[in-house]
């Protein structure tokens, strides 16, 4: 800036340039390109907007859009001030001056929220544009559009291709955990809830009241509770478990505010390129911290910046199996009678009843593999529960058992059958684990992504879709299979079912909850 | 059209080979029917003689077929193999008659417990009869489906799934391939004759209307062969919007259920 220059800006003037330079919003390149006219005048950029830009309604960044935030704050436009000065003299640290459709959350909540998301590996600004070809790139910060309007208005905001080369990067590290994020000892909140939504899908449900029993088993003052507990009687923490549903199914909706979401915790269950894990991406990335069943997921929400933290529930070897009120419903009534009895973990691979058990939505790449295998399957003793319902697995009459049956079809199965819904290959634990191998039968997967402590060939057996064939005749059919079968079910057995195993689980999850408990807001 | 209708018997010509054992008490009795699908039967044929389950009662009841040489080829088979069988009964009509009269025929010459309904282009798993019966007895059912594999011109899965008449009176996603209990045929006033057709659909809808109850069996047991010339492919699909109408004008308290709870879901 000349001297002549400075000589002709007002005191105000030249303290609003202070401002803005020190907040480094001030996006020259931006202006310059949305502003050509001026490219010949001499001034300054900065200049030229704190003197005439802002009076003519010009934008200093991607993110301020002065009308919007007048509309919102009608002192800011008072004595010809800037609104923009306004912004940041309220608003300190925050880059987002407008609340989109996210209207119960903070400024706060939602600079943060768009920052973690830039820095999600699944997010590229460009990718969300090839998606949303509508949204003006020039003018539009695309991080701030995903999450103020795309998520709100069904937008897709991730590209298949970014998941898939994302996962496959997160599965090549080999960083454990996250030994920083945690505080063995530290202090806990006096009370926690784990909620559910209680229209939501029962497997939710299930992992709730799993998560609940073992954060009781860390010594933690827990309760299971659902989106119909008053908010303003919540306890200290909140832990919230498929955020994806929670937040958009009935009262749920309520729960979606930002005072609320920024000190709880996500639990999240769902895999990343689904419409699903989308719709719940503001919750988790404006929570204080993550907990993910998915070990690549964890570190996804880790390299955005998040507490993040792997974590599947203790198993309980002492659950109940299907009710009283169950053994009339059609889907149990259909089972052979030897097979309607209490299952027994450790009844060995040749005296199981059943051979084959599948539970599943169906899906494009499940049908491909059920249509090319039905003639094979059909000669086995199956229980394949492949549902053909669009409508989610619900707390109704007709559905509510499913949850438990599936485990107690597989107490009765040989081979449990993991085909994966899409070619992405998430781990899914509550079907591989606690419905499957919980149960003693041994898992026949589709290759998955690599899980920490659930190894391929010795937890369970990996082949692709067009060779499982061939492993399960292996299986059923010879001394070497049916042996290696039971060597299977042994070593998960004994993994599963070590009292160490749930210590040090109970350890980790009370250690992860100090940690974000014990950090300030951001 | 009824069962009780006297003309309806009328113009049939039967041939039966039976066995002189006493009949066993898990007979279950097959009714395939027939119209012009020579080149298909056997394999239908085929797949029953196939069957893990040893005591049946096949009825097979040709409508009327012109096109092809089916009576010949039926008889002939049923001479070949009538040893594998309790009973092997071959009915021809002397017109054609629909789908609906022709299972009526089977059903009202069949003599098992259960009848498992199936068309002469389809086939089963050996295991389909044995499963879908002990599920049935054992389960207490008035009638069993499986999944079901569609193949020829397509190759995937059926739509089969839990029995819920509130998600049947939307639409029909139970096969006519399935074990049904006689008796319970006979509650219902068998299959009711629709010119458009949904004759399955509407057989369905009546058991629901009398408070019988299906059990979905969840297997792969049975197979559909799609050779894009069958009836349904055909007719029904020209015929969607009336045969909706047509299924709500027979059902109206199902439908009228259906429709409040879907509006409660939608609320």
């Amino acid at each position: 800036m000349s001297a002549d220059l400075l000589l002709t800006l007002t005191p105000t003037e030249q303290q609003d340039i202070k401002i803005i330079r020190e907040s480094g919003q001030f996006d020259t390149e931006f202006y310059l390109a949305t502003n050509q006219d001026i490219a010949g005048s001499g001034y300054e950029p900065l200049v030229h907007y704190v003197k005439y830009g802002f009076r003519e309604g010009r934008r200093p960044n991607r993110n301020f859009r002065p009308a919007l935030y007048v509309a919102q704050h009608p002192d800011a436009g008072l004595d010809s001030r800037n609104p923009f000065i306004h912004f940041l003299q309220t608003h300190n640290g925050c880059h987002i001056a407008h609340h989109g459709l996210l209207t119960r959350f903070r400024l706060e909540d939602l600079s943060l929220g768009v920052r973690t998301l830039e820095q999600l590996p699944f997010f590229e600004a460009g990718d969300y544009h090839d998606l949303n070809r509508d949204v003006a790139r020039d003018t539009t910060d695309l991080a701030e559009h995903a999450l103020l309007y795309g998520v709100p208005e069904g937008r897709r905001l991730f590209k298949a291709l970014r998941v898939s080369e994302t996962l496959g990067t997160l599965c090549i590290g080999t960083e454990p955990d996250h030994a920083t994020q945690t505080l063995p000892d530290g202090p806990v909140p006096d009370s926690i809830g784990i909620f559910y939504n209680s229209g939501g899908n029962v497997f939710i449900h299930e992992i709730a009241a799993d998560l609940h029993r073992t954060l009781t088993e860390a010594g933690l003052n827990c309760v299971l509770l659902d989106e119909n507990t008053d908010p303003d009687q919540r306890p200290d923490l909140c832990i919230f478990v498929a955020p994806h549903e929670f937040f958009h199914i009935g009262r749920g909706q309520v729960w979606a505010t930002g005072s609320i979401i920024q000190d709880a915790i996500m639990f999240n269950t769902e895999q990343p390129q689904t419409l699903w894990f989308e719709r719940g991406i503001p919750f988790l990335l404006m929570s204080a911290g993550v907990i993910d069943i998915c070990h690549q997921m964890a570190r996804s929400f880790h390299q955005a910046g998040m507490p993040a933290i792997h974590f599947t529930p203790n198993i309980d070897t002492t659950r109940g199996y299907l009710l009283k009120e169950d053994m009339t419903h059609p889907m149990v009534r259909v089972l052979p009678p030897a097979c309607r009895k209490r299952p027994d973990p450790l009844i060995p691979f040749a005296r199981r009843p059943l051979d084959i058990s599948f539970f599943g939505g169906s899906s494009a790449h499940r049908e491909k593999f059920f249509a090319r295998n039905a003639g094979f399957l059909a000669q086995y003793r199956n229980y394949f529960y492949y549902r053909k319902f669009t409508t989610p697995i619900d707390s109704s009459p007709r559905d509510r058992l499913l949850s438990r049956l599936a485990a107690h079809v597989a107490g009765h199965s040989r081979i449990a059958l993991n085909i994966h819904r899409d070619e992405y290959g998430f781990f899914e634990w509550h079907r591989i684990v606690k419905g499957a191998m919980a149960n003693g039968s041994v898992v026949v997967s589709e290759p998955c992504l690599p899980h920490p402590v659930f190894r391929p060939g010795i937890h369970f057996l990996e082949e692709t879709g067009r060779h499982i064939p061939n492993l399960i005749e292996w299986l059923l059919h010879t001394p070497d299979g049916q042996a290696r079968a039971e060597e299977i079910r042994t070593a998960t057995w004994q993994l599963i079912g070590t009292p160490a195993g749930n210590r040090a689980r109970c350890a980790r999850i009370r250690g992860f909850i100090s940690y974000v408990w014990s950090t300030p807001e951001a | 059209m009824s069962l009780n209708a006297p003309w309806m018997a009328t113009g049939q010509s039967a041939r039966t080979f039976k066995s002189r054992r006493k009949k066993p008490a898990d007979l279950i009795s097959i009714c395939l029917t027939n119209y012009n699908y020579g080149c298909y039967i056997i394999d239908a044929l085929d797949s029953i003689a196939a069957q893990t389950h040893t005591a049946l009662d096949l009825v097979v009841v040709d409508d009327h077929s012109t096109k092809d040489g089916s009576v010949d080829l039926i008889t002939a088979w049923m001479e070949a193999n009538q040893k594998r069988f309790w009973r092997a009964s071959l009915i021809v009509h002397a017109r054609n008659l629909g789908p609906s009269a022709a299972r009526n025929t089977a059903f009202g010459h069949a003599m098992g417990t259960f009848v498992f309904v199936m068309d002469a282009d389809n086939t089963i798993y050996p295991r389909a009869l044995a499963r879908l019966h002990e599920a049935a007895r054992d389960g207490g059912f008035d009638a069993t489906y499986s999944q079901i594999e569609f193949f020829g011109r397509e190759q995937r899965l059926g739509l089969a799934d839990i029995w819920d008449p509130m998600q049947m009176a939307r639409e029909n996603y139970v096969d006519v391939m399935a074990l049904v209990r006689r008796q319970a045929w006979m509650d219902v006033d068998g299959y009711s004759h629709i010119d458009a057709g949904w004759e399955d659909y509407d057989f369905w809808l009546k058991f629901m209307d009398h408070g019988l109850e299906a059990g979905y069996v969840p297997e792969i047991l049975c197979r559909y062969r799609v050779h894009g010339d069958s009836r349904t492919t055909n007719d029904a699909w020209a015929a969607h919007e009336s045969l909706r109408a047509i299924m709500a004008f027979r059902h109206p308290e199902l439908t009228a259920r259906a429709r409040m709870a879907t509006q409660v879901v939608k609320a």
